[in-house]
């Protein structure tokens, strides 16, 4: 049996790829990657790259979508759909579910709080607050303030306990 | 000359332990028929004279320098890529991967053209009004203008009942029958084997030998009750080597029926969402007739039952989930286009005594267009253990692959957690496939899954598209990259 990694999901022996969540589990001498194949064809949103240098601007340009990238693994979460998105770590049977749950993380071990922090999207900013949570909230490994909204940059590296993304804006 | 390789049932690039092994099988099972029968008797002498050349490196050399120069008429060639150069003796069960690659090493130039035998059959249910029809009649037209002059064309509609609009015509004299397709009009229900079957006749009753038959089905509805008729009609077609291709319009036709319609004759179904689409996919098939090797292209073969087949997914020329029972049909090959099979199995857990595994064991075989020739390539699926794991990586075709099949999963998974009403694990596999088409660089598509997702949140379901983009829409990335863009 192989673990995978990432979902802690089991796999035979001689698996290439996890069934549950697709990371690769065989060492290949580079990364595996393959090129870009876009396939439905009336997406006018197709062809869209990330802009990899960070930009002091913190204004969200027309047409831009907001990313969360989980560094653990580099997971790609869209903020869309909603105005606030609260961040957290899901409990079973806890009432509230954030919207954005980092349990698959091992968040508790990271010090991520059930209900740790909340991102707020308007048309042209995005800012967090941190909900008071037990291990705090750190803006580019400086500490914010509780209840208090930063406002964020693309390319800012948020820290939730020791659970670690980046803010990424893109077209 | 008798192929050796053939009589032990082996590749041609079988190893020294291999052939070893083959032969005392074989032998084996001879030895208790021997006494009775003179045949079986025969039978052992072929067997004793494969294993003396094939198991002596010189002699075996000669052999098949001899051999290349008999094979040279024969243009097919067969490979086959494992996810692992040899496999580790385990106590637990174990995935193996093989990728089998069937080429014509010929390109079509200089080649007569085998002429094609078409059958349209159309649904023409109510649900085909609004512009569906009107396109459908436009590339009707075009199909005509694109034929070659010894072509066969036929036209079958249906409702309820089937329609002969056009009997079986020569490509010449079709521009004198366009009126008929002009008036067509759209009412009634759908019932797709009568269609089928007329259009299965119209092909079937044809006597010219050598043509590539091709009925094509395009529909935008479910068929109820008639679908196992529909599944015996098209092994029968098969047989005759008439390869069924199936269209989906729009987002209310049966996909599963339609998958497994096509994969019986080895065709394929696809999802038409656009007008363009449509025209593409036609142009495709069309451009396919073009360049047909060989017909009745299928894989048969035998395995051990306590290896398990997990899936047979066909990687080009188009991609489609395939029988797991032999024989694969794989219908035409063409010249210029491989066709790539992918197979999961799992291994049982081994015992020591064991120097290899056979996965599967059988034979290619087609028949070459333009006469009733038979080739035959044997094909073995096969694996040596080895007592350390192998440190080469799996090749790249092979990651590739399975990785997207693997995506293709994720998006079924999320489908069938959907129908237990379990959103919350939907989503999860849904970001999942997100996540890693947008790390592939498939920000398309990667949109799509993620508005899915959030359709999914919002009201439980996917959208009305939603659900053939993401099946099809991932499927199509497994087909070879040049051809993944549409």
């Amino acid at each position: 049996m192989i673990i995978c990694p990432n979902c802690h999901h089991q796999e035979f022996a001689g698996a290439l790829f996890c069934s549950e969540c697709a990371t690769q589990l065989v060492v290949t001498e580079h990364p595996f990657k393959v090129g870009a194949t876009d396939i439905i064809s009336n997406d006018k949103l197709d062809g869209m790259t990330f802009t990899p240098k960070r930009r002091d601007s913190t204004r969200i340009g027309p047409g831009e979508h907001i990313f969360l990238k989980i560094l653990l693994d580099g997971t790609l979460m869209e903020l869309a759909g909603h105005k606030e998105f609260t961040v957290g770590r899901g409990v079973k049977g806890q009432l509230i579910l954030p919207d954005v749950d980092l349990g698959v993380y091992d968040a508790h071990a990271l010090g991520v709080s059930r209900l740790h922090a909340v991102l707020k999207v308007t048309p042209t900013a995005v800012s967090i607050m941190d909900l008071g949570s037990s291990n705090g909230t750190c803006l580019n490994s400086v500490p914010i303030r509780g209840h208090e909204e930063t406002i964020l940059h693309h390319g800012d590296i948020v820290a939730l306990g020791k659970l670690e993304f980046e803010v990424l804006f893109d077209v | 000359m008798c192929d050796h390789y053939r009589t032990l049932g082996i590749n041609k690039d079988a190893t020294k332990n291999e052939i070893r092994d083959a032969y005392s099988i074989a032998a084996r099972n001879y030895q208790d028929a021997v006494d009775a029968d003179s045949g079986a008797q025969e039978e052992f002498q072929r067997l004793q004279e494969a294993y003396e050349i094939l198991s002596d490196p010189v002699k075996r050399q000669l052999y098949d320098a001899s051999q290349e120069r008999e094979d040279e008429e024969i243009l097919v060639e067969v490979d086959t890529i494992y996810s692992s150069e040899t496999l580790v003796r385990l106590d637990e069960p174990q995935r193996v991967y093989a990728m089998v690659t069937i080429r014509c090493k010929s390109s079509a130039n200089g080649y007569q053209r085998t002429p094609a035998n078409i059958c349209l059959v159309v649904d023409r249910s109510t649900s085909m009004k609004e512009n569906r029809l009107e396109i459908m009649k436009r590339n009707i037209l075009n199909i005509f203008d694109r034929l070659s002059a010894d072509d066969v064309f036929s036209l079958i509609t249906f409702n309820d009942r089937a329609e002969v609009v056009i009997p079986s015509t020569t490509a010449i004299n079709l521009p004198s029958l366009k009126k008929s397709i002009l008036g067509l009009t759209a009412d009634g229900g759908t019932e797709i084997f009568q269609g089928l079957i007329r259009g299965y006749q119209m092909l079937s009753q044809s006597i010219r030998k050598a043509e590539s038959r091709y009925l094509m089905l395009l529909t935008d509805g479910h068929t109820y009750g008639d679908e196992s008729s529909c599944y015996s009609m098209a092994r029968q077609a098969a047989q005759e080597g008439i390869v069924i291709q199936g269209m989906g319009i729009g987002h209310e036709w049966n996909d599963r029926f339609l998958d497994r319609l096509t994969s019986i004759s080895g065709g394929c179904a696809q999802y038409i969402s656009t007008p363009e689409d449509l025209q593409q996919i036609l142009d495709r098939q069309l451009q396919a007739l073009e360049s047909v090797y060989a017909q009745q292209l299928k894989f048969s073969f035998k395995k051990p039952d306590d290896i398990s087949i997990g899936t047979v997914f066909r990687l080009s020329p188009d991609s489609a989930p395939m029988s797991t029972e032999s024989p694969v049909s794989l219908g035409n090959l063409e010249y210029d286009r491989e066709q790539v099979l992918l197979f999961e199995f799992l291994v049982p857990p081994q015992e020591e005594s064991k120097t290899g595994v056979e996965l599967a064991n059988g034979e290619i075989s087609m028949k070459l267009s333009g006469g009733d020739k038979l080739v035959q390539v044997p094909c073995r699926l096969y694996r040596e253990y080895a007592d350390t794991a192998s440190e080469a990586p799996p090749p790249d075709r092979m990651m590739r692959a399975v990785s997207r099949l693997t995506l293709y999963r994720l998006q079924a998974k999320a489908h069938s957690a959907l129908l237990e009403r379990n959103v919350a694990e939907a989503t999860r596999y849904l970001q999942s496939l997100a996540t890693h088409l947008l790390s592939q660089g498939n920000h398309g598509l990667a949109r799509t899954v993620l508005r899915e997702a959030e359709s999914i949140r919002k009201h439980g379901e996917f959208s009305k598209y939603g659900e053939k983009n993401l099946k099809y829409g991932t499927r199509a990335l497994m087909l070879p990259e040049d051809e993944g863009e549409r």
